[in-house]
């Protein structure tokens, strides 16, 4: 697995935009779309946690773990950037307060075609990026198929951001110092009780792991 | 699979989740298109199949490869889980996405085709890819629409019997892949680019990755009941592909059509590394063993080794002459195609023979 994730700050605000694109755009062609901007962040997430099944680095392999759910601040300020410049549309915005009482900028995203798509197809002609995309895509309509009134609540059951071990208002860690990730590991684990075997392919673990978080929603283990 | 710490997941039933749940994502990286026909034909089997099909309309399905309901249609009904064939398809026109995991609805109350037709033109969606199921056939089938029922005469029909793949049918569908988008630089896509450089026969470094990527989707397009797997075991370019056909019944069942060792034959490598006979006819050795090893432990009906020659000289089937006893012996079929570096070399071909 090759890490081409830099420290170096631009590199680092030009990926997350591209990502952010990735999902914003896989979301639309899932049935997901306008994006809801919680549901923007969850998508970021589980790209960053169940990357490994797909050979993959994350973008971003820690998370603050928030009663709210995912957020990545700095991701938003890219979001915000790309509606600015005319990327991403926003529509139904309004204010809300969270859960830990800050006041927050809501609104559901999607991809503006005169600039997205010539983004999207320069960012798929590189071979790695490529696969990111397939990746993002996947992941987008594995969430399709649950019940959009709960796809927010499955962060709350994620191997890695429901771990009890970790509070509230402690970073949940997946693959920035620690190399344990219990998301990825369940994902293929799973794969062990699908009758392809060795044989399954990395799609298929991404939406059998969506399953198993529905299935934990519904309160079956 | 050795079990490692799985966190607050530690003690979960994975096997039910399994077994509750049909797989998605197989096809992942396919173009839409051909996913979304993979993913009716076997969402249709799986309806069919069910204890609830007899109660359902003998009215035809329509799908559309479009993923929200129009805004003009606040009726339309939302599915979730569509794929789990529990919900009733006849007499309805979907909005899906393409793997079909989820859709929205409307009923259509048309009961002659022509009106069918008609209402998804009046809807505004007659170009978008279309499949339409009419369960009043005796034989179950589907009628692909490309380029949308704006157009019926572009329509493929496709047999949802099951059960019926051969090797020899396999064996045409390459054949076809390989005419239509292998055999010639000029019928290469722009990504899927065979040569490094084709005036010194340097083959390009991942084309076993690339013959793969052609098969896997003309493959799926041609057998889409099937799940067409692919694996890349080793870095040295051994590719499989794997045929399967679930059980619709039971989703823990399938039939292992075939097994395809997939390997290219090199004159040159791509920095123009010369690749001698001997390394040749060990290669092509190691692929009818390979072969046969993965059928008996996949528990596959048939193998074959499929040899896509990419060197200077055509040589016809010689290629094959020191394996020909083994592989008959182990049950593995021998195929090859030849790659031309030019349309030039190919039509001389055709010409003289």
């Amino acid at each position: 697995m090759s890490k081409w994730v830099s420290e170096d700050d631009e590199l680092i605000a030009v990926q997350q935009q591209v990502r952010i694109l990735l999902i914003v755009d896989a979301a639309a062609r899932a049935g997901l779309g306008p994006l809801p901007v919680g549901q923007l962040h969850l998508l970021a997430y589980f790209s960053n946690v169940l990357s490994p099944v797909w050979k993959l680095p994350p973008l971003d392999g820690k998370i603050l773990k928030r009663l709210g759910g995912p957020f990545y601040p700095a991701l938003q300020k890219q979001v915000d950037l790309l509606v600015g410049a005319g990327v991403l549309f926003i529509q139904g915005v309004d204010h809300a307060k969270d859960e830990e009482g800050k006041w927050r900028l809501v609104g559901s995203f999607s991809t503006n075609p005169v600039f997205a798509d010539r983004i999207l197809a320069a960012v798929s002609s590189i071979r790695d990026m490529y696969s990111v995309r397939v990746f993002v895509q996947e992941l987008a309509y594995a969430f399709a198929s649950l019940d959009p009134a709960k796809i927010f609540s499955t962060a709350d059951q994620d191997a890695a951001y429901s771990d009890p071990v970790v509070e509230a208002g402690n970073v949940v860690d997946f693959g920035e110092w620690r190399d344990i990730n219990y998301s990825s590991r369940s994902a293929d684990y799973l794969a062990s009780f699908m009758a392809s075997g060795d044989w399954t392919l990395p799609g298929e673990k991404i939406h059998m792991y969506v399953r198993h978080m529905h299935q934990r929603l519904r309160g079956v283990r | 699979m050795k079990k490692l710490a799985l966190g607050p997941w530690n003690s979960d039933d994975f096997a039910a989740t399994v077994n509750s749940n049909t797989g998605a994502g197989a096809d992942a990286g396919l173009p839409p298109e051909i996913r979304f026909l993979a993913a009716v034909s076997k969402l249709v089997r799986l309806r069919q199949s069910g204890p609830n099909a007899a109660g359902d309309l003998a009215l035809p399905a329509v799908f559309l490869l479009h993923t929200s309901s129009p805004e003009t249609m606040p009726s339309a009904k939302r599915e979730p889980m569509l794929n789990n064939g529990l919900t009733m398809l006849n007499g309805r026109l979907w909005f899906v996405n393409a793997p079909v995991v989820m859709g929205h609805y409307i009923e259509t109350e048309q009961t002659d085709d022509d009106s069918l037709f008609n209402m998804v033109e009046q809807l505004g969606f007659s170009s978008v890819p279309a499949i339409i199921f009419d369960p009043r056939l005796a034989t179950p089938e589907v009628r692909f629409y490309a380029a949308g029922l704006g157009d019926p005469e572009e329509c493929k029909r496709y047999d949802l019997s099951g059960g019926n793949l051969t090797m020899e049918k396999i064996r045409d569908v390459i054949s076809h892949i390989h005419a239509q988008r292998i055999a010639t630089p000029e019928v290469q896509s722009k990504p899927g680019k065979m040569w490094e450089d084709s005036d010194k026969y340097w083959v390009i470094k991942d084309a076993e990755d690339r013959i793969q990527m052609y098969l896997v989707t003309g493959l799926t397009a041609a057998f889409p009941t099937t799940t067409v797997r692919m694996e890349q075991t080793q870095v040295t370019g051994r590719l499989d592909i794997e045929i399967e056909e679930p059980d619709p019944i039971d989703r823990s069942k399938f039939t292992r059509h075939a097994i395809l060792e997939l390997k290219v034959l090199r004159s040159f490598g791509s920095t123009g590394n010369a690749v001698s006979a001997a390394e040749t006819e060990e290669w092509i050795k190691s692929g009818v063993e390979q072969a046969a090893a993965y059928r008996m432990e996949r528990k596959a009906l048939a193998s074959a080794l499929c040899c896509f020659d990419m060197r200077q000289t055509d040589t016809g089937e010689a290629c094959f002459t020191t394996v020909s006893e083994c592989a008959k012996e182990l049950c593995v079929s021998l195929w090859r195609w030849f790659i031309y570096s030019k349309s030039k070399i190919l039509r001389s071909a055709i010409t003289s023979a």
